[in-house]
């Protein structure tokens, strides 16, 4: 799941989820092209794979409300 | 660009100054992010003109962008990013540095990166560009030296 916030650059969105122990990538990844096309300097991303639970998912989902109400 | 006139403290005292600041902060990682990326967002915002490849330090993952105007035997450096925490960074070696001699920009030990903890904070890729802004602003000190001597 790729996604920007308003107002944040995804690398401080990144840094923010990673003080919490939430990993994710911040960044390009590798989609010049796309990331152009849309006029974004890149995006953050969480992948979810088989060894994530729903709990992992709902923390990283309050984190990240938490993190940009904080900021705001 | 405002420029500032008056003369600083010493780079050293400065350097404590910051270290004193961060310790309230204790050991809170996401805390000490705010706080970086606040006084990214006090650090007064660079001129769109001197937004250009020219000015921006090479080594770092987000665009940094500085410059180095000499004023007596004074530099004064200004800086702007396109990320908060990044604005952040720079905007302590700014407090550190600008406005100092250049003989004393030549001789700073930033002895304050490591006191304060930034590498478990930032990260080592962060903390390369930490390293690759610091470079260049000393390598705009000794530019600026021997274009004086």
């Amino acid at each position: 799941m790729s996604f920007i916030i308003d107002g944040m650059h995804p690398f401080d969105v990144g840094m923010l989820l990673d003080a919490r122990g939430i990993a994710v990538r911040t960044g390009h990844h590798c989609t010049q092209p796309l990331m152009k096309r849309f006029g974004i300097e890149g995006t953050v991303r969480a992948s979810f794979a088989i060894y994530n639970t729903l709990e992992e998912v709902s923390i990283f989902a309050e984190s990240l409300k938490q993190i940009v109400e904080k900021w705001r | 660009m405002a420029v500032e006139t008056h003369v600083p403290p010493p780079v050293d005292q400065i350097q404590e100054e910051i270290i004193d600041e961060f310790s309230y902060l204790g050991d809170d990682k996401e805390s000490t992010i705010y706080y970086i990326m606040e006084l990214g967002q006090k650090l007064s915002a660079l001129d769109e003109t001197y937004k250009i490849d020219n000015n921006i330090i090479k080594g770092c993952q987000s665009k940094v962008w500085l410059t180095a105007e000499l004023h007596g035997d004074r530099i004064i450096f200004n800086a702007d990013s396109n990320t908060e925490i990044t604005k952040g960074l720079i905007s302590l070696l700014i407090r550190v540095l600008s406005g100092q001699a250049i003989e004393n920009i030549l001789n700073a030990q930033l002895y304050f990166i490591e006191k304060i903890g930034m590498g478990q904070i930032i990260g080592s890729q962060r903390s390369n560009g930490l390293t690759a802004m610091i470079k260049q602003m000393k390598l705009y000190a000794l530019a600026y030296k021997s274009k004086l001597n």
